[in-house]
């Protein structure tokens, strides 16, 4: 049996909750008021899926950052990535098609990408209606989930999703590092919406 | 026969004055309108003239060019410089239109109406003197011959009165249109205050022009130095820590960062990694590109050294240590203190660092700390780590190079922090901990 490693990354607005994420991932644990991420943190974790080991090497990005001028250092070599957004903060969804498109230029072609909505055991604060997060993830191809770091929900499962949707050639380790870009524009242009529904 | 003076003394001397006057008038209507830039039929013609819409032009070029985003400075500037200029171009357009309609249109309809109003008279003045002494003349011809013998004393006495009343009639006119001269030269004179009163207009209009293009380059200024100021493109090296750190939006110096993580890649294992120096010009590239704010990491991936002796330089060339001069002596009475002493009295000055330090000493730790773990391999163990790092993170104000004296103290203080990392640093912070 062999082991594979992933590298993955978590992207996404500061506060959405990567860091209990991670923590509820890695370590089964949730702590209510973890401090916020400065720099970056990186972890590691093996799971088995259908018989395949796997062992995420984890790189938890700090959210705050103006510039994002780091970000494509953990992202680049990546070779999964997941956006996490808060299901109670509309901005933070806004935000995950700006890391979506910054992904799409910049990081590898073939990078899984899953878009987490966390937090949604906070139902009677919501503010992302679950189905237009699925419609965006499915038009964009991702995987998506609605996650709890608090409750669990969903947490596991997001990474099983990736380890099966890995495609089988390793491209991850071919590139590392990055360019650390403060000029680039980081003016992100809206998508275009679907119009929705197929032609009748 | 003898000619009238057309003038009397008085209006010669009106007259001179009047002559005068018009030479003045004509004087400072030349040199005023030879002086004005924007001629033309149209506003954006008559703008093209100024040399502030040429620069403003090639400004705005320049920063369509470079573009205006975060991404360049000099973009942003550019064109906040030529808005700058453009405004400075309009205040001078209004102010030469101020000057044509104020100033040059009164001084112009002396030229159109009043001076043609005296000339005309003087013309008329002089026909009808003409006139009168011709009358003169024929009426000294009439009485002469009636004087003579043998003439008809009722017809030519008829004559002479007949011409007597020309005379007389052409007498009253040369008086009346002496008077309209008069009155009009006189007039003209009388004009003095309103001529004074358009060099007023002219100076006031300079004043608002200087005063409105004042108010347009202040505006600009401010918005120039915060530009400058918020510039997340500043050069790194050598810049306070806090303020680069506010500029880019960070909490950990973009240099500090992008090496701990590279090396976390590729240098862990790293014989003598922040021991052995990188070469020298990759050193000066990597720091000039982090400086030009254009990094690209993967082309020192294979080269951990050049990274780790960047790391080294830019804390060496902070303008104020990462451990603040403010705790220099703190930090130096501590490291006098015995090996079981110095680890719990360092905590409470490390805690007094100032926040954007204190993020950044304990990212670097947490890092040297995970560095001293693989010491079997790389052999940088906490004390070998500390003599070589310890020298770039606290020094004393004034002290240029590296002090003898306190290298030792100096590496006594990091050695400890990094073998005791997770006593100084606990908790909450999990960089760069594996989980298996």
């Amino acid at each position: 049996m062999s082991m594979r490693d992933v590298k993955l990354c978590l992207l996404g607005d500061s506060g959405v909750g990567k860091s209990s994420l991670v923590m509820r991932f890695v370590t089964d644990s949730f702590k209510p008021a973890l401090e916020s991420t400065i720099g970056a943190s990186f972890m590691t974790k093996t799971v088995e899926v259908d018989g395949n080991t796997y062992k995420f090497q984890i790189w938890d990005t700090a959210g705050q950052e103006k510039y994002r001028a780091l970000a494509p250092m953990y992202y680049r070599g990546a070779a999964a990535a997941i956006i996490a957004y808060d299901v109670t903060r509309e901005s933070s969804f806004k935000s995950v098609k700006s890391w979506v498109q910054e992904l799409r230029h910049q990081g590898h072609p073939n990078i899984v990408l899953a878009i987490a909505g966390n937090k949604c055991d906070l139902e009677d604060l919501r503010e992302v209606r679950l189905k237009d997060a699925e419609d965006y993830a499915k038009q964009i191809d991702a995987l998506f989930c609605e996650t709890s770091a608090l409750t669990a929900v969903n947490v596991a499962d997001i990474f099983t999703k990736i380890c099966k949707k890995l495609p089988s050639e390793d491209f991850s380790s071919s590139r590392v590092g990055s360019t650390v870009n403060l000029r680039k524009k980081r003016d992100v242009k809206k998508e275009k919406k679907c119009c929705g529904g197929s032609p009748s | 026969s003898e000619k009238s003076e057309v003038l009397t003394e008085d209006l010669l001397t009106i007259e001179k004055r009047v002559d005068i006057v018009k030479q003045v008038c004509q004087n400072i209507s030349k040199k005023l309108s030879s002086g004005l830039q924007a001629q033309g039929d149209t506003v954006e013609k008559r703008l093209k003239k100024l040399p502030e819409t040429s620069l403003a032009h090639c400004l705005n070029e320049a920063s369509a060019l470079l573009g205006t985003g975060t991404e360049s400075l000099l973009g942003q500037i550019c064109q906040l410089c030529g808005e700058a200029q453009n405004n400075l171009a309009r205040e001078q357009l209004q102010y030469e239109i101020n000057i044509e309609k104020d100033v040059l249109g009164p001084l112009q309809s002396i030229f159109d109406v009043d001076l043609p109003a005296i000339l005309k008279a003087r013309k008329h003045l002089t026909k009808t003197t003409l006139d009168m002494d011709s009358a003169k003349g024929r009426h000294t011809t009439a009485v002469r011959q009636s004087q003579l013998p043998g003439t008809n004393i009722a017809n030519a006495s008829a004559k002479v009165d007949q011409i007597k009343e020309e005379l007389e009639e052409a007498e009253s006119k040369v008086e009346y249109v002496k008077d309209s001269l008069a009155i009009e030269m006189s007039n003209f004179i009388a004009k003095e205050t309103e001529h004074s009163q358009k060099l007023l207009a002219l100076v006031e209009a300079q004043a608002a022009y200087h005063e409105k293009a004042l108010q347009a380059i202040q505006a600009v200024i401010p918005k120039m130095q915060r530009s400058i100021e918020n510039n997340p493109t500043k050069p790194v090296f050598g810049n306070c820590l806090e303020e680069h750190l506010r500029v880019t939006g960070r909490d950990i110096a973009v240099v500090l960062e992008a090496c701990v993580v590279t090396l976390l890649y590729t240098g862990m294992n790293e014989e003598g990694l922040f021991r052995i120096a990188g070469a020298a010009s990759k050193l000066k590239k990597l720091k000039a590109c982090f400086d030009a704010n254009i990094v690209d990491m993967e082309e020192f991936r294979h080269d951990p050294h050049t990274v780790a002796g960047t790391l080294k330089q830019y804390l060496r060339e902070l303008p104020e240590p990462l451990l603040t001069y403010h705790l220099y002596v703190e930090f130096m009475q501590a490291a006098t203190l015995s090996k079981e002493k110095i680890v719990p009295a360092l905590k409470p000055i490390i805690e007094k660092l100032p926040p954007p330090n204190y993020n950044n000493f304990r990212y670097l730790i947490k890092f040297l700390e995970k560095l001293c773990k693989s010491s079997d391999q790389n052999k940088m163990t906490p004390t070998n780590i500390a003599i070589v790092i310890a020298p770039n993170l606290l020094w004393s104000d004034g002290e240029n190079a590296p002090n003898m004296l306190t290298t030792g103290s100096l590496s006594t203080i990091i050695e400890a922090v990094v073998s005791n990392a997770e006593y100084f640093f606990p908790g909450g912070s999990y960089m760069f901990i594996f989980y298996f």
